[in-house]
Formats: C-alpha cells, structure tokens, sequence
C-alpha cells in the first residue's frame, strides 16, 4: 500500500441515488451515511436491488448522487473535473466486478498493467510481478482471459484492483461466479488488503463471505437497516 | 504497458473490421490516384499534341513563307523609291527615270528604323546603244542588297544576286539574237565584260536588259555616286492605308524623294499567306479550347468521383468505428473505472482510426506504385508522387479524414458514464 493510505477515510453523508423508470423514477440509494476507517472491511449483504452495486458505484467515485455529500479524507470526488476524477480513481480506488471484466485482448500481465498506464507515479512492473506471484498466476501470465478459469479472472481483476495499491476498494459479489475454494482464495486477498490497512468494501449475497468482513451491513430498499462492528 | 500496446492488441483482436476499414482507405486514395493519373495523361497527351500541331503548323508557315519568297523573286519590288523631280508619266512609259540622287540615299534609308520596307535594292538604269551590235539595251546597275541595320537577328536574305564588277548578265533577245553564252568575254561601250548570266526569255523588258555591276554602270553612263532609283520590297504588315504610311515614313527619312507601288501581287500573296497564318492559329485556338474545355469537364467529373468515393469511406470507417466502439463498450467502461479519462479513451478510438488511415494510404500508395506505371507513363507517376502538393495531400489528408470520420463516436464512446456500462452488463 502507499503511504497515502493510512490518511484516507471515506465519509458519506445524506447520499441518495435515483434512477428514472416509467414516467417516474426508483430511489435506489436512500440518505446512505457512512463512515469507513482505515483497516475496515466491510461486507454489504441485501436482496437483489436493494442498492448494494449502485452504493459501490456511487462511493467508487463512479457514480454521481443526486443528493449527499462524499468525501475521501476531505476531497469530494464528485466536486472534480471528469478527467481529474478519472485520474483521483486511478489513484485512490481499486474495482473488483462479479463478472471480472478483463480486458479481452490484455494478456493477464498486461491487464494487471492497465492501471499503471494512467498512473504514472512509479514503474509497476515489480508489483505486477509481485500480485502475479503471491494470486498463483505465474503460469498463466501471458495468457488472454479467455484461456482462464472462472477463478484465474478473478484473481487477475484482484490482481489489476490492487496494482497501485488503492486505499480502497469496492468488489461487487467477487466470488458470486466462482468455486468455494477459487472464492476463499479471493476473500483471503481481500482480507490480506484490509489487515495492511486499506479499506476494502464487498457486496456479496454469500453468508460465508459476508462473515468473512469486520463490518457487517445490512441494506433494503436502498437503506441501510443496520451496521454492525465486529 | 502503454497506450499503444492497448492500441495495437485491440487492432489484431478486431482486425476484421480494421482491415475493412483499411480497404475504404485505400479505396478512396486509389480512386484519386487514378483520377489524378487520367487527368495529367489528359494534360500530358493534349500538351504534346499542342506541340505536334504548333510544330506543323510553324512548319507549313514557314513553307508557305519560302515559297512566296520565291515566288516575290520572281515578281520583283513593288516599291519604286525616285529623286523627287521626276517625273512619273516617264516613269509608266520608260520603265525608269532620267532624274537621279545621290546612292548614299539607300544607306541612308537601311540605317533607319523603317519598318514598312523590306530589302532595299539601290539601281541606275538607262536605255543605251550598245555600239558593238548596234542594239538598244536597257542597262541597269544594280549592287547587292543593302541590309537594313536596325533588323537584327531577322534581316531578310537579298533577293537579288547581285552582278560582280567585270561582269554581265544578258537577258534573252540580248544573248540569244548573237549567240553569247555564259562564259564568253564581250565588248559593251567600249569596254570587256564576262558573260556571267543568260536569262531564259521572260516575255518583258528583262529580254533586252544587261545588269551590271552598279559602280560600272555609273562610271559607262558618268554617273558617279548616283542612282535614279531604290527598289524596295513591302513589308508584310497589316494596315488599312499601307502605301500612305509608306510614303509617310520614306518621306521623314528621305525628304526629296517620291514614292510608287506596283506590282501588288506580291502583296496579294503576302495576304494570302497572312490569312493561311491566321486559319491555321485559329485552328490550334479552337482545339485547344476543346481540349482544354475537356480535361475541365475530365477535372469536374473526377472531382464528383473522388468526392463521392471519399464520403463514402468516410461514412463507412465512421461506421465501423462506432460499431467498434459499441462492441468494445464494456472495456471502455472497465477502462473508465480503472481511471482511464475521456481524452485517454478519445486517443486509444482515434489512434486506431488514424492506423486505419495510414495503413490504407501505404495499401494504395503499394498498389499505386505497381499499376500506375503500367498504365501510364514515367510522366504521370512523377506528375503524382514527385509533386510536393500532391504528395502532401495523398500522405496527408487520408489519415485526417479517417480520424475526422471516428471523432464522433470516440466521443461518444468515450464519454459514456462507465457505471452506465457496466451497470448495463
């Protein structure tokens, strides 16, 4: 992790989403508040639209709110520029998606890699190679995604989140498509982040994953019904 | 990892569509190459054949101008220049004068500007007995012509040989009634003279006329230093009053002279051979504007050509970069989570457009570089690919347009909200 890291906190206050639907439209985020520490790690569980993706979007810098306030250590992503947001994510946050969402003419070094493109502050060569070692894809380097298992993709789309050693990151259902043991790989990752003093957020609908956090929270209908700390 | 291996990786997944892409590129340069090599063939073929007819025709012209030069010779002057106290009745009725003016006259008239008068022929003739045959004889003193100094390059060959000193030339009732041939020394006024010439019978007074060295005619007849005439040839000049301006410009020069015309066929002539001149420049004019109203119309219609063909390929890679962009949608949306920003997106979409335009221009320029010269000649090739504009615009302006023609939908794609995308997928 970057020395960044240890002074980045995420504040969120009052935020709520909207998505137009019909003639009217669904509140999908509700006066979201949230705090988040370094270290946490937090698992977000609900039913199926209750808000969990769009919440990840939304503090992922991703998505805008139509109402709140979101702050990272001071900074509201949304109050930047498109270009100086894009680069505030390349920096700071990390994705992790439920259908990996590799680039498919990237090898896995090169998809690793992507990030690093659009931030520069130092060579990520040694890291790539590092994240390789330590998530089991040395074999499989220079292979394209479609010669990967379920649980090769994941591991690299872990692999490509943590390349710049973001100070937090947001995976959506990460081992919904994978095996227990490809999904323990990750969560065991993830963990690993967190412990280093990241903060990593996890929507997920597994009860074993859910458990696997140090925050436990609860959303429906785009609210959350409870938060609870370990 | 850099942008460019993004690029590059992207181009060989998807190459079905770069390459049709690079084929509307080439396309659309060949097509220009090819319009651009008919209309300099066009332009080469009607320049060559400007010259083959401007060639001919110089040619009949100036076979046209030696013949009527021959055939003036034989007409003689049509310009009598006399002192101008002589009287013209004895003019008409003797063929000369009896009033004389100094020889230096003729000098005088060659070392001017004059420009309505070509060839200037100083002469002394007078009806004589010729005491040994006791035979009238019209003799006449002539001398080489006297070139006119201000003509240059251009001053006319003399049209009359002249007679050397010691010699004679005998017109026919002259050497024919005694049997002289040429060769023969003879005896007139008193003094010996090599036949030089005999004519052949001309049915005029040249029969009975012997030519002479002038300076000896002015020494039989005590003449010294003078002429009674100058024979002058017009110029071939168009003008409404031709022997008015004569007169006007021998009179400033030669004020104490008169001047008369005759023999105007040679003007006729002239004429003729002015209105031959004009037909034939108004021939070239005329194919010139046909050919020339041709290779415009060549011009438009390939313009059309290249135009629509352009359009097209525009339209086409527009086409294929949208449906790129909307095949790609989702790494675009990974891309832009990752942090990737609108321009970085924008150059990934463009760079592949402007590949797209480089690679089809190299295609044709390849194809160009076989077919053109097989086609047409060394001419066309360097008139397209040694031309610096041409050059410029064949290198140049592909790559522009394929990069125009993907500006849209890379802005399209690449401001598309990337939580739309992958919420989407």
């Amino acid at each position: 992790m970057n020395n960044t890291t240890s002074e980045i906190t995420l504040r969120a206050d009052g935020i709520t989403k909207t998505y137009p639907s019909g003639s009217g439209t669904i509140r999908v985020l509700n006066q979201i508040n949230l705090e988040l520490s370094h270290g946490d790690f937090v698992t977000i569980s609900g039913p199926s639209g209750c808000g969990k993706s769009t919440l990840l979007m939304v503090l992922g810098a991703l998505q805008e709110p139509d109402d709140g306030i979101l702050e990272y250590n001071g900074v509201s992503p949304y109050n930047l520029s498109a270009k100086d947001r894009a680069q505030f994510r390349s920096t700071n946050i990390g994705f992790v998606f439920q259908d990996f969402n590799l680039v498919p003419y990237l090898t896995v070094r090169e998809n690793i890699l992507c990030p690093g493109i659009v931030n520069i502050s130092k060579d990520w060569e040694t890291r790539c190679a590092e994240l390789i070692e330590s998530l089991g894809l040395s074999d499989r380097a220079s292979h394209y995604p479609d010669q990967l298992s379920s649980g090769e993709k994941q591991r690299t789309a872990l692999a490509r989140a943590l390349l710049v050693e973001p100070a937090i990151i947001f995976a959506d259902e990460p081992t919904g498509n994978l095996d227990q043991d490809n999904g323990k790989r990750v969560l065991d990752h993830l963990t690993s982040y967190a412990d280093s003093g990241a903060t990593v957020m996890m929507a997920t609908h597994d009860r074993d994953a859910f458990d696997t956090g140090n925050k436990h929270l609860q959303m429906d209908n785009g609210s959350i019904l409870k938060l609870i700390s370990e | 990892m850099n942008l460019f291996r993004i690029i590059i990786r992207e181009i060989r997944y998807s190459k079905g569509t770069f390459i049709m892409g690079v084929i509307a590129v080439s396309v659309s340069v060949l097509s220009y190459i090819i319009s651009l090599s008919i209309l300099s063939h066009s332009q080469s073929s009607f320049t060559n054949k400007m010259l083959v007819m401007s060639g001919d025709l110089k040619k009949e012209i100036t076979d046209l101008e030696n013949g009527i030069r021959k055939s003036m010779k034989g007409l003689g002057f049509n310009i009598h220049i006399y002192p101008e106290n002589q009287d013209l009745a004895v003019i008409y009725e003797q063929g000369y004068g009896e009033q004389t003016m100094p020889e230096e006259y003729v000098e005088t008239l060659a070392n001017s500007k004059i420009v309505t008068v070509n060839h200037l022929l100083p002469r002394l003739a007078q009806m004589v007995k010729w005491e040994e045959r006791d035979q009238s004889v019209l003799l006449i003193g002539v001398r080489g012509e006297v070139p006119i100094a201000f003509r240059g390059e251009n001053r006319k060959k003399a049209l009359i040989d002249p007679v050397k000193i010691g010699e004679i030339v005998l017109g026919y009732e002259l050497h024919n009634k005694y049997g002289l041939e040429v060769g023969r020394i003879i005896k007139f006024m008193g003094k010996e003279f090599k036949v030089a010439a005999a004519h052949p019978s001309r049915g005029t007074v040249d029969d009975i006329t012997a030519w002479m060295a002038l300076s000896t005619v002015q020494d039989l007849l005590k003449k010294p230093s003078l002429i009674n005439g100058i024979l002058a040839l017009e110029c071939n000049c168009e003008s409404i009053d031709r022997l008015g301006d004569i007169k006007k410009e021998i009179g400033q020069i030669l004020p104490n002279t008169k001047i008369i015309e005759k023999e105007s066929k040679a003007l006729a002539r002239a004429e003729a051979r002015n209105k031959v001149k004009r037909t034939g420049e108004k021939q070239i004019q005329n194919f010139a504007l046909s050919q020339k109203q041709l290779i415009v119309n060549q011009s438009i219609t390939a313009t059309l050509f290249v135009l629509i063909i352009a359009a097209l390929s525009i339209g086409w890679i527009s086409y294929l970069t949208f449906s790129n962009v909307a095949n790609r949608s989702v790494e675009i949306g990974i891309l832009g989570a990752i942090g990737f920003g609108g321009s970085n997106l924008i150059f990934i979409i463009i760079s592949r457009a402007m590949l797209m335009g480089v690679a089809g221009t190299a295609c044709a320029f390849a194809i160009s570089f076989v077919l053109v010269p097989i086609f047409w000649d060394k001419k066309v090739f360097s008139s397209i690919f040694m031309e610096l504009t041409n050059l410029l615009a064949l290198t140049f302006v592909p790559t522009l347009l394929a990069c125009c023609a993907a500006w849209i939908p890379a802005v399209k794609g690449a401001l598309k909200d990337p939580a739309v995308i992958l919420r989407n997928e």
